[in-house]
């Protein structure tokens, strides 16, 4: 039978070494709390120090993200403030001719994100349940170093490869007018949020409790009935958290979207739009930088790009927990 | 649908898409060993 929980230093009668005489007489060192593994009492200062070092270290992440956002507040807020909204929201980066329309370059950054996500989704929920639902253990030994190993690839240098072997690759297939379009980037990015969304959703089968697939099974549903009925809905809200990480991944992606997507500032609206070339803010940004005139207002534009790009993750990060919080309210997910 | 038929190509179009993932893996780092290695000697290093 479980015994009561008592204060640290006294005993039952019952258990006490030298009977109830000694019971009712303090043990030696009864005030202090004791340690564990009978560390010295001048460890509680260390413990004391280490967390307050954890505690700094963890305040301090918030602290840099929150100066992160003011510098960028300082340097980007001048450009929402002379440049009318009605031109900044507009159709025309021209920014040598002071036109700074950022609306190609945020609906280019949407554009290829989304088919970024429609690619590795299904294809990453997929290679999840493969690895954790399907494979033997030796195969699941080599997949998963091997999908690590793309996570660990230069963006740059998938960028390389998105020019030389993908961009003449949906040219000649595709019958796009160049290879470098707002889908070849869709492609690379896809590939490289693909590690995220795998690692993330296979945490998350992994952790759906055993009883789930054995109750599955002794109800007479089949491997495959078990694993996508019940399984996979049951791990739905990691799986979420897996396609909102590619995403944020996808969006803030520079170096291979870049070399890839042919950075024509249009909008992505007619038709084959998905077939020609698109500019991102990202690249914007890091292409422009380099050349542009520290306090001028084509900085400034850039900064606001940099703003615009931090709400945008922002708002998709809102979304993703809200729908995750209505879930779990309804008891839909874990 | 056969439950057992199902299981299979429930399991098949699995496999299908993780080949999808590994084989551009292992086309990436073929292609950048291939391409790359030749330029490699105690010159380039």
């Amino acid at each position: 039978m479980k015994k009561p929980d008592r204060p640290a230093g006294a005993c039952f009668v019952s258990d006490c070494a030298g009977g109830p005489a000694a019971a009712r007489q303090p043990r030696p060192g009864a005030g202090r709390r004791p340690l564990p593994g009978g560390a010295p009492r001048r460890s509680r200062w260390t413990e004391f120090g280490l967390e307050a070092l954890i505690r700094v270290l963890g305040f301090s992440t918030v602290g840099f993200v929150l100066l992160i956002f003011a510098f960028l507040l300082r340097e980007g807020l001048p450009v929402f403030l002379q440049v009318p909204w009605g031109t900044l929201f507009g159709t025309r980066w021209y920014p040598t001719f002071g036109i700074f329309g950022t609306l190609p370059l945020i609906l280019g950054s949407v554009l290829v994100t989304l088919v970024a996500v429609l690619i590795a989704l299904p294809l990453g929920v997929a290679t999840a349940v493969f690895v954790r639902e399907v494979a033997p253990h030796w195969a699941r030994e080599i997949l998963k170093p091997l999908i690590e190993v793309l996570a660990g690839i230069p963006s740059v240098v998938l960028g390389f490869i998105g020019m030389t072997v993908v961009a003449p690759l949906v040219q000649q297939y595709l019958g796009a007018p160049t290879g470098l379009t707002a889908f070849t980037g869709a492609l690379i990015l896809a590939y490289m949020s693909l590690p995220t969304i795998i690692s993330v959703a296979e945490d998350a089968l992994d952790a759906v409790p055993r009883g789930y697939r054995d109750a599955g099974l002794a109800m007479g549903a089949t491997r495959w009935q078990t694993t996508w009925r019940v399984v996979v809905p049951a791990a739905r809200s990691g799986i979420v958290i897996a396609t909102m990480l590619g995403m944020g991944r996808a969006i803030g992606e520079t170096m291979a979207i870049m070399m890839v997507t042919g950075n024509a500032a249009r909008l992505p609206l007619d038709v084959g739009f998905l077939f020609k070339p698109v500019r991102t803010m990202t690249a914007t940004v890091a292409a422009e930088m380099g050349e542009v005139a520290r306090g001028s207002l084509h900085y400034h534009a850039l900064f606001g790009i940099g703003i615009l790009l931090f709400v945008l993750t922002f708002l998709i990060n809102l979304a993703a927990a809200r729908a995750i919080f209505r879930r779990r309210r309804k008891g839909g997910l874990r | 649908m056969n439950r057992l038929l199902a299981q299979r190509l429930g399991f098949l179009l699995l496999g299908l898409a993780t080949l999808v993932v590994v084989t551009p893996i292992l086309v990436v780092v073929g292609s950048i060993v291939v391409r790359g290695i030749g330029a490699v000697d105690w010159g380039f290093l």
